[in-house]
């Protein structure tokens, strides 16, 4: 009587165990689903010609991979690539050409052109993205939000 | 079924579930690999274009494959290529853009600057610099301009002649005639010459399409130099064909010797990257002879140009086998130039000397009979002898050399002028005509009697 | 009666506020089901049921992503297939569970024919399980459509233009399905409204009714005497006055016939998921209103009605659709009319022998044919 109880449990123990690795698993592959890890993946694309930026200017490009970029080409001649989104409540930043920095119109946040805030409500830095100016071409390189 | 091996089935098909899931993790993790998703940047301009493009369904091709293309992946868009400046020659006003008609190397050259300056150098790039030669009048003038646009002057190049009428709608379209054309030696608007797209093809400009050898097929072909014809029959062009997908072609780093060994190609040795050199655009780095005109010479610097052609051998061959390639290959090109070449210059120069032939280039059959043996089958011989091709070597080569120099070249100038090929049978390479010799004759019927139990008189 | 001593504490809170006599869910999951449900056929009931819960959990998973609008359907349905991390298996899971579960229903509505399941008194539940089987029908038919690839918008014109032509009630049946005249932009929507919302509603009360006229009656019992099959599962009391059951003619529910479902849901489950990695889902070429493809083919389920209609006129068509779907609707009553007359009357059988053979040679005649 033991003996067949003990097989018994031995049988239902040997049942769960082989049914709860799977759903387990399942499981975490439909919560992977629903939240998409994050993807780390850049590239580096062609942003801009110089041309197209005049020393002192400002351009925003929108939906670069993903990206709302702002660039900006400074008295010196170098060229600064940030994210155009305020980091605080999400407008879209411009360059202010006069000031020389990024004037948010909302609630009129400024960054300087290296992204560290300067005046007003935002919380963070501005993100910066790696540039790489090969004679006429502007290349920065950004996270690949979006094919 | 009792109750106990029932709940040991389930847990079998657990186990078999929970291995399936594990796969489909597996299958996701391969599926979600950064290289397999290709990733396109199209800026707005480009959008455009492809935008206007697809819904008036013009010329909608080349959006589709420019999207497959690496210039797509890096962001490089049409403008890129296509922006024309206020005062370029090839300023086309177009829905509102100023687009440039023509890209050029020049265009290229701002991100290419190596391949534009070795290309710019070579010999590919002086394609299209034969007029007054004697290719150019045949085409032009004994056949006619029309004939030349589209035979010589689509792989030599043509000069681009751009529309100027005043018309804002067509100025700066390029007139018939000068285009279409990708022929590697274009004279370009803009000074440059050549053009990238004769190799590398629009708008995918894929370096695998251009490592394929029919890409230099297109011109590298035909009666006067079948390098194609000669590299698919010699082994090289046979051992690509059989192990083609090993040969890696669409790979980013692309060396013989590290990334493929099963063939090479004509990029292989006339460009490519070995394991001991970098590759170039310069098509003329290795060459030390040239097979093209009359007489074979020795190009400025042919002992470095050899020694970097051996270098490609040598990543598959022995150094034996190789330098005994290039004795063997001289030999064949000095039997070119002095047993068939000079003599028959010297007697062409007699026979203008004498007022035989007319200064006119082609008016005179045996003209054409001395063109097609230097141009012709003597290419063909010499080109034979360079890339191991045995047939065109002999048959299509140095047997026609030797059927049309002795039955139609010495006969045709006999007659012009006779005697002036009287000095022929003394050159000791032309003796044999005079009759063989005796232990010529007694091998040959030794041969005969042996082989098919002939006996031959 | 258990002791109270023997209770433990959190079973006294919960029985305390849910008062329900511990001897009912005795008696349920003890009960008896009769010893032909040992054979594996039996289990073409519960199949259906749990591929719909499959159904379900990947349905809702794939709305967290699919955007019903005829400008972003397509795009939605790329992005879950190609982008979003296991996508291609979630929605290769939900093609398969569909496909699956239309076969398992049309399998389990043979196997209820042929063992005469249907006969009285178990006649309406019948009916409950053709419309169940029609709505799985509907399922697939609205479900494929929501991909809006070039099958899937020219399926579902061909399928309401071909609805239209059923007498009298077509016309507004394609309407409603529709909304409109002719496919336009609300009918995707129309669609997505069908196999999200309305039908899952309709399919739960048809199942929930389904389920409790099979309990209420008790399976029947095949080769027991009219009498017996007539009348609910025979139950004896033992010396102690604890219901008991014949176990030469029973088993139990629980354990016994649960194992039996949770095997068959393994399988199930092992099936569909080797399946969605062997042969995943497919995306054809975006719809295009303006281009007709040159071979339209319904999905399988529906071949036997295409071949149908290719091969007589329209109205001859209807008609016999008409009266095949009433007289499947109607079986039991049917059959219990011949069965008065002649007892021994085997003419069901051959009926729906003859039927079923037709279904399959249609079947195979469109999957063959390549126009």
């Amino acid at each position: 009587m033991a003996e067949t109880d003990r097989r018994e449990f031995l049988v239902n123990l040997l049942l769960a165990v082989s049914v709860i690795p799977g759903f387990g698993l399942a499981a975490r592959h439909v919560l992977r689903y629903l939240v998409p890890p994050k993807r780390e993946r850049t590239a580096e694309v062609l942003l801009a010609r110089l041309s197209q930026l005049p020393v002192g200017t400002g351009r925003e490009f929108k939906g670069v991979m993903g990206n709302d970029l702002i660039a900006a080409r400074l008295p010196n001649g170098e060229v600064k690539v940030l994210s155009s989104i305020c980091t605080h409540l999400g407008c879209h930043v411009q360059w202010d050409q006069v000031a020389g920095n990024f004037l948010c119109p909302c609630h009129l946040g400024r960054f300087d052109a290296s992204g560290k805030v300067l005046a007003g409500p935002p919380p963070a830095p501005l993100p910066r993205y790696p540039v790489r100016v090969a004679g006429e071409d502007v290349y920065v390189t950004v996270p690949v939000k979006e094919a | 079924m009792s109750l106990q091996f029932k709940k040991i089935i389930v847990a079998i098909f657990a186990v078999a579930f929970t291995a399936a899931v594990i796969f489909v993790g597996l299958v996701e993790k391969e599926r979600a690999k950064p290289e397999k998703a290709a990733a396109v940047y199209a800026d707005e301009t480009t959008k455009a274009c492809i935008r206007c493009h697809d819904e008036k369904h013009a010329a909608v091709d080349w959006s589709r494959q420019w999207e497959q293309s690496r210039h797509a992946k890096k962001g490089i868009g049409c403008m890129a290529c296509h922006e024309a400046k206020d005062g370029d020659p090839d300023l086309w006003l177009h829905e509102g853009y100023k687009v440039a008609t023509v890209p050029t190397p020049k265009d290229c050259k701002s991100c290419h600057e190596q391949q534009f300056k070795e290309f710019t150098e070579s010999h590919h790039a002086k394609a299209a610099q034969f007029i007054g030669s004697l290719d150019n009048i045949l085409g032009e003038i004994a056949e006619g301009g029309p004939a030349a646009n589209l035979g010589c002057k689509q792989c030599h190049g043509s000069t681009v002649q751009i529309q100027r009428t005043g018309d804002p709608k067509k100025d700066g379209l390029p007139l018939p005639g000068s285009w279409p054309n990708t022929g590697i030696g274009r004279v370009n608007p803009d000074g440059s010459l050549g053009t990238c797209t004769a190799c590398h093809t629009r708008h995918m400009f894929s370096k695998k399409q251009a490592r394929e050898p029919r890409t230099c097929g297109r011109c590298h072909m035909g009666p006067d130099h079948p390098q194609i014809e000669i590299y698919e029959e010699s082994k090289h062009g046979i051992m690509f064909a059989a192990w083609r997908e090993k040969m890696a072609l669409d790979a980013d780093e692309w060396i013989v010797g590290k990334t493929y060994t099963a063939a090479p190609t004509c990029a292989t040795c006339h460009m490519g990257a070995t394991t001991t050199m970098k590759s170039t655009h310069d098509v003329g780095a290795r060459i030390s002879w040239t097979l093209r005109p009359l007489f074979s010479k020795r190009l400025e610097n042919w002992e470095e140009k050899r020694g970097r052609m051996k270098k490609v051998c040598l990543e598959c061959h022995g150094p034996n086998w190789v330098d005994n390639y290039f004795v063997m290959f001289d030999d064949a090109v000095e039997l070119w130039n002095n047993k068939f070449a000079k003599p028959a210059n010297d007697i062409m120069e007699k026979l203008k000397a004498a007022g035989k032939i007319t200064p006119t280039p082609f008016d005179d059959p045996i003209e054409w009979t001395f063109y097609e043996l230097w141009h012709h089958e003597g290419r063909r011989a010499r080109h034979g002898a360079s890339m191991m091709g045995p047939d065109f070597t002999q048959w299509h080569g140095f047997y026609e050399v030797a059927k049309h120099f002795y039955t139609k070249f010495l006969p045709e100038a006999e007659k012009l002028l006779p005697g002036v090929t009287a000095g022929i049978n003394q050159l000791p390479e032309h003796a044999w005509r005079q009759g063989l010799t005796k232990e010529q004759i007694k091998q040959m019927v030794d041969f005969y009697q042996t082989r098919y139990q002939q006996r031959v008189q | 009666m258990r002791t109270p001593r023997q209770v433990p504490k959190w079973l006294a809170f919960l029985r305390e506020r849910v008062p329900v006599n511990i001897e009912v869910f005795e008696e349920l999951s003890k009960e008896p089901i009769p010893h032909h449900m040992k054979n594996w056929w039996y289990c073409l009931g519960g199949t259906p049921l749990m591929l719909f819960a499959i159904q379900v959990v990947t349905g809702i998973l794939l709305t967290f992503y699919y955007r019903p609008s005829p400008e972003e359907a397509y795009a939605s349905v790329r992005m879950i297939t190609e982008e979003v991390p296991f996508g291609w298996w979630i929605r290769s899971v939900h093609h398969w569970a569909a496909n699956l579960m239309v076969l398992a229903v049309g399998l389990h509505a043979i196997r209820v024919f042929f063992t005469g399941a249907y006969r009285k008194p178990r006649e309406l539940n019948w009916m409950v399980g053709v419309g169940l089987l029609f709505t799985t029908l509907g399922f697939a038919f609205t479900g494929y459509a929501l991909v809006y690839d070039q099958l899937s918008y020219w399926a579902a014109t061909v399928g309401t233009n071909v609805a239209e032509q059923f007498p009298v009630l077509g016309p507004y049946l394609a309407k409603l399905l529709r909304g409109g005249e002719v496919v336009n932009p609300t009918t995707l929507t129309r669609f997505f409204v069908f196999h999200v919302g309305a039908m899952p509603t309709l399919m739960a009360i048809l199942l929930g009714l389904h389920i409790f006229l099979l309990r209420i009656h008790g399976v029947m019992e095949l080769d027991a005497p009219p009498e017996v099959q007539e009348t609910p599962l025979t139950v004896e009391e033992d010396r102690e006055g604890k219901k008991r059951f014949d176990p030469n003619r029973f088993f139990a529910f629980f354990p016994d016939h649960v194992t039996t479902e949770l095997l068959v849901g393994m399988f199930l489950l092992t099936l569909l998921t080797v399946l969605a990695m062997v042969f995943p889902a497919h995306l054809g070429q975006a719809a295009n209103p303006d281009q007709t493809p040159l071979h339209i083919k319904p999905e399988w389920y529906f071949y036997p009605v295409f071949r149908w209609l290719k091969l007589v006129p329209l109205g001859v068509a209807m008609a016999g659709l008409l009266l095949g779907g009433l007289l499947f609707l109607f079986w039991p009553f049917v059959d219990g009319a011949i069965r008065r007359r002649n007892p021994k009357s085997e003419l069901g059988t051959l009926v729906g022998a003859s039927a079923a053979v037709l279904l399959l040679v249609f079947l195979v005649w469109e999957a063959l044919a390549t126009h």
